[in-house]
Parts: structure tokens; sequence; C-alpha cells
């Protein structure tokens, strides 16, 4: 997704759950800040790189090409971006390489998005915001792995776009090219994405580039073969997975604040929605860039939250966490949320490595003392429930 | 192999310089200090070897992981290809004319895919020259062997002159920024 939902559209769903609006902004930023909180943005004020929530495309490019590299992009990527749906996937074919591979599959309602919600639960705006950046993700990268596989993240030629014009429904092939900086032709079906490569583990095959923006464009809506899928075509109908995100993310919210008792899956605060229903379905099925996606749901969020909300910039709170004492980066907003998204990715790392797949390597271990954040507040522990313990690897 | 589509992490590129320098030094000795008929053999082993190995990467790709892949069918025939490629070049490395044929069809083959490129680049409006460039290359290495089959230290040297080029090409490419059409 982009920063129309995990900003603008997060930033809705957290006040419609309850939040105040100030809450709801430092949701929404958090939220936000998963696509833009890199290794090189740490290591420029200082702070853990371990807590790296995305990567940028040099940091991809640059990084190491072997298994411990594969495996600290899969630790960042499968955590905070392609959150696996279902670690023990019964799958009837390939190697243990090739089902590990197939487990990482990204969707929504999997346990892990469960665990996920209820590892911020009493935790920090940060730790919602987090939280509420991977709900929402699994729903648009559906179909997709968090780690580098050809045989996985490919897809066949052939996909096909569904337009909905009022009630006219056409379809038309989609044309792919690979010029990065070219903008996509939603008129004229032509999307970038990236060129087919023969290499299993090569970055080019990590997530849904094969797909190109498709996966984060709302208003899509297409059909393709997944290349794990048996020559069997998936439909994606993002304006519905769109929506249905928004609803869990309430929900999920609401849940965090204390007004529902349990978090359960496949579960969806419509109710509390209804009132901007039509409203919020129109944003996500008009075809436009994100710009324009950006304004219409920042106006709407005005309307609902009662305040405007700025545009997002990562470095609102650098300044805050570089002028922090050594003792006291904890306490500050960056601190926090370096210490929710540790404990997120302590939480998934873990969880895949005690499914028996090594693909994501081992976590550091949850500590914010290690990773030199002192302070106050404290990054919860992740439900262990009887690993072996963080080996630290120390590759992050 | 494409030259562009390689590892560009750091050590793959400092093992792209290398392989290229390699290459280049390779040539280089098939031109100055092999015997023309030597050459000739230790050309026809490299591309029998350049061939087997593709052909044996993409096949155990195949049978470990792709055999189970919409489309993988497809690097099974591309691997069984590349080895029959490599068996061929092996057979007829004896026969000077026919060895002359071979490399052209090789090398009109590289330029027919750069051309495809160039088609789709101009398609999207992307940079292709390059691309031209690089066709343009390849399909006058092949002329230049089917004309030149009758003489092997022509054809040795016509050889060696795509295998600098190509080296030359690596390297490059390794060197460069590259923006990458990424999206995850």
């Amino acid at each position: 997704m982009q920063a129309d939902f995990h900003y603008y559209a997060t930033y809705c769903a957290a006040s419609l759950a309850g939040y105040s609006p100030e809450e709801s902004y430092e949701i929404c930023y958090s939220a936000q800040l998963a696509d833009w909180f890199t290794k090189t943005l740490l290591a420029g004020i200082g702070g853990p790189v371990e807590a790296a929530t995305t990567q940028l495309q040099a940091e991809i490019v640059e990084s190491r090409s072997d298994i411990v590299g594969r495996q600290a992009t899969t630790r960042t990527w499968a955590s905070f971006h392609f959150l696996p749906r279902d670690l023990y996937a019964p799958v009837s074919k390939g190697n243990k390489r090739y089902k590990d591979k197939y487990r990482l599959i990204c969707g929504p309602n999997g346990t892990l998005v469960a665990d996920t919600v209820e590892l911020a639960k009493g935790g920090t705006t940060q730790a919602v915001g987090v939280a509420m950046h991977v709900l929402a993700d699994t729903w648009a990268h559906m179909y997709f792995a968090g780690t580098p596989s050809l045989v996985i993240n490919n897809t066949s030629g052939g996909m096909v776009e569904i337009v909905h014009e009022g009630d006219k429904v056409t379809e038309r092939p989609i044309r792919f090219m690979h010029n990065p900086s070219a903008p996509d032709d939603f008129n004229a079906g032509v999307y970038v994405n990236t060129p087919f490569h023969p290499s299993e583990n090569i970055f080019l095959n990590l997530g849904h580039g094969r797909a190109g923006h498709l996966p984060d464009l709302s208003f899509a809506r297409y059909r393709y073969m997944p290349a794990w899928g048996d020559y069997e075509e998936v439909t994606k109908d993002n304006p519905s997975d769109y929506w249905h995100a928004f609803c869990q993310m309430v929900y999920a919210m609401r849940y965090l604040r204390g007004d529902v008792s349990a978090f359960e899956l496949e579960t969806y605060d419509t109710q509390a929605v209804a009132p901007w229903e039509r409203e919020i379905k129109d944003i996500l099925e008009v075809r436009r860039l994100e710009a324009g996606s950006c304004e219409a749901w920042r106006e709407l969020g005005t309307r609902i939250v009662g305040q405007g909300l700025e545009a997002f910039d990562k470095s609102t709170y650098v300044d805050e966490y570089k002028g922090a004492p050594a003792g006291g980066k904890g306490d500050t907003f960056l601190g926090r949320y370096a210490q929710a998204s540790l404990a997120h990715k302590s939480m998934v790392t873990s969880r895949i490595i005690q499914s028996g797949n090594t693909l994501a390597g081992r976590s550091l271990a949850n500590n914010a003392g290690r990773h030199g954040l002192g302070g106050g507040a404290q990054a919860q522990e992740p439900h262990s429930g009887g690993q072996d313990g963080c080996g630290g690897d120390g590759h992050e | 192999m494409d030259a562009e589509a390689m590892d560009m992490s750091r050590l793959g590129r400092v093992g792209n310089v290398l392989l290229g320098l390699l290459l280049i030094a390779i040539a280089a000795t098939m031109v100055f200090a092999l015997p023309t008929q030597e050459a000739l053999v230790a050309m026809c082993v490299l591309v029998a070897l350049t061939l087997a190995l593709y052909g044996l990467r993409t096949l155990w790709l195949y049978v470990t992981m792709a055999r189970h892949m919409v489309g993988g069918k497809a690097l099974l025939y591309v691997g069984v290809l590349a080895l029959d490629a490599a068996a061929v070049v092996m057979v007829i490395m004896s026969n000077q004319l026919l060895a002359g044929v071979y490399l052209s069809i090789t090398f009109f083959v590289s330029g027919a895919l750069r051309l495809m490129r160039v088609k789709d680049a101009k398609q999207y409006g992307t940079p292709w020259r390059r691309h031209a460039v690089q066709a343009i290359g390849y399909l006058l290495l092949g002329v230049a062997c089917l004309v030149l089959s009758q003489d092997a230290e022509l054809l040795v040297l016509v050889y060696c002159i795509g295998l600098v080029y190509g080296a030359v090409a690596r390297i490059y490419n390794a060197l460069r920024p590259q923006a990458v059409a990424y999206i995850a």
C-alpha cells in the first residue's frame, strides 16, 4: 500500500476506532513510517539499524546475496510488508526449500495477524501504527512472499485488468514495461514492473515486483496466474480488499483501545464505518495517481477527525531523537517506534523459525537496552512459547 | 548470460569486474600466445563450457524448484537446449567451418535478442540506444564469423573481439549506477 492508505486512511480509521486526533496522528504517522524507516535513516540519526522496517532500493541492491543477506532481507519484508498467512500451510509438492518459501506467502486473517495485534495491546501508539501497517499490507500484498523467490513471486505473462466504468465491465491485457522512471499509464493499461530474471534468489524476485504497483493501487482489479498456483488464476479486487482492510483496522484498534474484548480474525467493524461507507468506497474506486488519492483521503480525514492532517515528513521526529541524551532515546517518538519495530520483527522471526522455516534466520534479542534505546518505555516481549532463544546473528 | 541482469551487490560487482578482466586476459592469451589450432580448440571449449554451465544451472533450478512454478517447463527446455548446444560445439570443434557457422549463429541469436529489447524499449519510450549498439555489435560479429570461417586465425580473432566486447560490457554494467524497477 501507499501513503494514501497507510497514512491518511489509517488516520481516519484510528479516529473511527475512538482515538483522539493526537493519537490518530501518531498512529497514522507510525503506520506510514514503516515505509521509510530504513537502515540509512537509522544510521543517520545514530539509531539501531536492526530496527529498520524497510529497505531502500540501494540497500537491497547492495545487500549480500548469500544466505545471510537473504535472511536479513526476508526478516524485514516478511515482518512488515508481507506477513505470512500460514506458516504451517499444507504443501504437497516441492522440497523443503520450496515449502518454506510457499509458507511465507502473505495473506490476510492468518494467525500472525492476530499475534501482531496482540503484541500491540497495551503498547504505544507507535506499536499500534506498526501493527496497522502490517495488517493493511496483508490485504494489498496477498499472494506474494517477502523473500526473493522466482518460483513464488513470478507472474505468468497475460495479466488482465478488469475495469469498471459505471455499469460496464471490460477486461484488457496489462502491458508491462521496465523503466523505473516512467509513470504507470492507467488509461492505456501500461504499468511498470521488474523484468523477468531466471534466478531464484535475485532481489528482482522479491515481493510483488513482477506485478508492479498494481497491488498498491486501491482501484485496481486484475486477474493473473501466480507462479505457485498450479495454473489456476487468482482475481485481485483491491477496492474490496482495501475496504476490508479499513474495517479490520477499525476493529483492531477498537480492541487495542479496550472497546472490544478480543480480536478475532475475519471480523470487520462495518458498523463504526457505516456513516462513511459510500465516501470511502468512492475514494477506493477512482482511478488516479497516489497524490489525488491522498488528497481525497486527507479531505475525508479532516471531516472525520475534525482536524486536518499535514503531509507526511519522515524527518519530523529526527531532531527530537538526535537531541535526546544517550539514556533517554527510548522516550522519544522514534525511540518508541524502534522498540515497537524490534518487538514486532522479533516476534515474526521467532514464529517463522519455530515453524521450522529458516528463511528469515534468527532474530536478535528484543532488548531495548541492547540497542541503546534505554528510557522508560520498554517494548513488549513476543509470545515466544518455548522458542530456543534468540541466537543473535548480528546480521541485520 | 545477460550482462545487465546480474548480481549488483558489492561482492557481485567486484566479482563481475574480476570475471570481465579474466575474460579479457583469456582473449589476449588466445590471440597472442596460443597457436591458431589450439586457440580454435580453446574457443570451442570456452563456448561449450559457458553453454554447459548455463544449462546445468538452469536445469538445477528446474529440478529443485521451478518444476512447481507456472511456466517452469520453459526453464527445462532452455536448460536442455543449452546442454545440447554445448555438446554440439564439442563435436564440431574439429571442423573449422562448422565452428564458424555455429559461432555466427550464437552471435546472431544474441543480436536478435538485443533487437527485441530495442523494440520493447522504443515502444515504451525507455532508453534503447545502448541495446541497439549491442545488437549491431553482435550482428556484425555474426557476419564476420560467417565470412571469415575459412580463416581459423581470423575466426579466433573475431571470437576474442566478442569476448572482450562482452567483458567490457560486463565491467561497465558492474561499475555504473543503475536504476532498477524494483517494487515491493
